[in-house]
C-alpha cells in the first residue's frame, strides 16, 4: 500500500512538471497543446479510496491552474471526470469492471480489445477538454469555436496520454 | 433524522464532490468578474518566482537572437533620432506624452481561448492597470491585473481582447480581435464595404485610447472577405508582425494625460 502511494505521489509531481514545464510550450500546429496531464488520472489506482481520489484530482488540478493563471478551470475539469471515472469504466468494461479494485487499471488496459481501450481514453479526454474550453470561454456566444478546439486539442492529447500509457505500462511490473 | 444523516453518509463521496466542485467554481466565477481574490495572488507568486528562474535558464539559449533583434532596434532608433535632430524642432513644442518602461515575459501561453503573459515587473515598479504593453515589433496587450512584484498582460490572442486600430494608409478606424484558433490570423472589425484596402496594408495603433500612442505597428492586412451578407462591413484577416509564442522583451507604455483623459470621459458620461 505504502508503494501505491509513493507510486501516486512521484506521478503527481512528474506529470505536473512535465505539463508545466514542456507541453505547456509545444504549441503544436500554431496553438495546440497536448493534456499530457492527464495520464494521472487515466491510470490511477482503482482500489483507492474514492473520496481520496477525488480530493488528489481536485489538488492535481488546482496545481496545474497556477502554471497557467486560469484559476479554478483544471481543478473543475479534473474534478469531474475523477467523478465519472467509475461510470466511465462500468459502461466501457462492463462485467470486466469490479469497483472493488482487485484488478488494477492496468489489466484493464492490458486485457481488454482495442476498441475498449481507445473509447475508454477518449471518452475522457474529450469530456475533460469539453469542460476546460467551455469553462474557459465562459458564454454561449463561441459554441462552435469550444468545439472545434476541444476535438482538435483532443485528437492530440489522445495519441500523447496513449504513448504515455504505453510507455508506463510497459515499464511497471 | 437518523435516515437523513445515514443517507447523507453514503453518499458522501458524491458531498465530496459537489463541495469540491462548487468551491472550483467559486474561483472561476471570482478570477472572471472580480479581479482581487487574495489567496490566489499569493500562491501566484510562488508559482511565478518558479517560472522566473526557469525562464532566466532558458533565455541563455535565445541569446544570439535577442541580441540581435535589439541592435537591429538600436540602430533604427538612432537613426531616427539623427532625423529629429536635423529637424531642430522648438523645444517648447515637445511635451513628453507617453512614458516607456522595459520588462521581461516570464510566462506566456497561447494554447487557451483567454491567454496570458506574466512580466516581472510588478506595482512596485510602478506599474498600473491599462498600460499597453509593445515589443520592438508590435504591440503585445494590456496589463490587466497587477501585483507587488508582477504583473499579467491580457494578449492580442484572448477572445475577450478589443485594441483600437486603424488602417495606416486609408485612415479607417476598426477594434482588433481574436477568433480564437490560429496565431497568426485577428480580426479587424468595423471596416466599411467601402473602404478601399489592399492586401499587404500596415494596420497600426489607432491613438483613439489613452492606451496606446498613435502609429504603433500592429500588422499587415492578409485576407479580405465581402461576405454576402447584408451587414456592411468587411472581415479583414490581419498578420502580426509578433510571434506571439517567443516573446522575452517587452516595453510598457504609460500616457501621461491618461487620469486627465479618463476623467474627461467620466464627465462626458455623466
Amino acid at each position: 500500500m505504502n508503494n501505491l502511494y509513493f507510486s501516486i505521489i512521484t506521478r503527481f509531481i512528474l506529470l505536473v512538471l512535465i505539463q508545466g514545464f514542456v507541453f505547456s510550450k509545444f504549441d503544436l500546429f500554431g496553438i495546440y497543446d497536448p493534456y499530457i496531464c492527464l495520464v494521472f488520472i487515466l491510470i490511477f489506482p482503482i482500489k483507492i479510496n474514492r473520496i481520496i481520489f477525488l480530493l488528489t484530482s481536485f489538488a492535481f488540478g488546482i496545481t496545474l491552474d497556477l502554471f497557467t493563471n486560469s484559476y479554478g478551470i483544471n481543478a473543475a475539469a479534473c474534478l469531474s471526470i475523477a467523478f465519472i471515472r467509475p461510470y466511465i469504466l462500468n459502461f466501457v468494461f462492463g462485467s470486466f469492471f469490479d469497483p472493488r479494485g482487485v484488478k488494477m487499471i492496468k489489466h484493464y488496459l492490458a486485457d481488454s480489445s482495442i476498441y475498449q481501450k481507445i473509447i475508454y481514453l477518449f471518452i475522457m479526454i474529450f469530456l475533460h477538454h469539453l469542460l476546460i474550453f467551455s469553462l474557459e470561454a465562459f458564454s454561449l456566444n463561441h459554441l462552435t469555436l469550444i468545439f472545434t478546439k476541444t476535438i482538435n486539442t483532443s485528437i492530440l492529447s489522445f495519441i500523447f496520454c496513449s504513448t504515455f500509457i504505453y510507455l508506463f505500462i510497459q515499464n511497471e511490473k | 433524522m437518523q435516515r437523513i444523516i445515514d443517507s447523507i453518509l453514503k453518499k458522501k463521496d458524491v458531498l465530496v464532490f459537489l463541495i469540491l466542485l462548487l468551491f472550483s467554481l467559486y474561483l472561476i466565477i471570482d478570477s472572471n468578474y472580480f479581479h482581487k481574490s487574495k489567496i490566489l495572488k499569493l500562491s501566484n507568486n510562488i508559482v511565478n518566482d518558479i517560472l522566473k528562474e526557469y525562464s532566466s535558464i532558458n533565455e541563455y539559449i535565445k541569446l544570439k537572437e535577442y541580441n540581435t533583434t535589439l541592435t537591429k532596434e538600436n540602430i533604427k532608433l538612432k537613426n531616427e533620432l539623427q532625423k529629429f535632430k536635423l529637424k531642430k524642432t522648438d523645444s517648447t513644442f515637445l511635451k513628453q506624452e507617453f512614458i516607456y518602461t522595459d520588462a521581461k515575459v516570464i510566462s506566456n501561453n497561447i494554447s487557451l481561448l483567454k491567454n496570458y503573459l506574466v512580466i516581472n515587473k510588478g506595482s512596485k515598479d510602478g506599474i498600473i492597470k491599462e498600460m499597453g504593453v509593445t515589443s520592438s515589433k508590435g504591440i503585445i496587450g494590456i496589463v490587466n491585473e497587477v501585483s507587488e512584484n508582477y504583473s499579467s498582460v491580457m494578449s492580442l490572442l484572448n477572445i475577450n481582447s478589443k485594441i483600437n486600430g486603424k488602417i495606416k494608409r486609408t485612415s479607417h478606424f476598426g477594434s482588433i480581435e481574436w477568433e480564437g484558433l490560429d496565431k497568426e490570423i485577428l480580426l479587424l472589425k468595423d471596416i466599411p464595404k467601402t473602404a478601399k484596402i489592399r492586401v499587404g496594408d500596415s494596420i497600426v495603433s489607432g491613438g483613439m485610447s489613452a492606451i496606446f500612442p498613435e502609429n504603433i505597428k500592429i500588422g499587415l492586412v492578409s485576407k479580405i472577405e465581402y461576405n454576402k451578407n447584408l451587414d456592411n462591413y468587411l472581415r479583414l484577416e490581419i498578420m502580426p508582425h509578433n510571434d506571439m509564442s517567443s516573446i522575452r522583451d517587452v516595453y510598457l507604455i504609460l500616457s501621461v494625460f491618461k487620469t486627465e483623459i479618463n476623467q474627461l470621459k467620466e464627465k462626458v458620461n455623466e
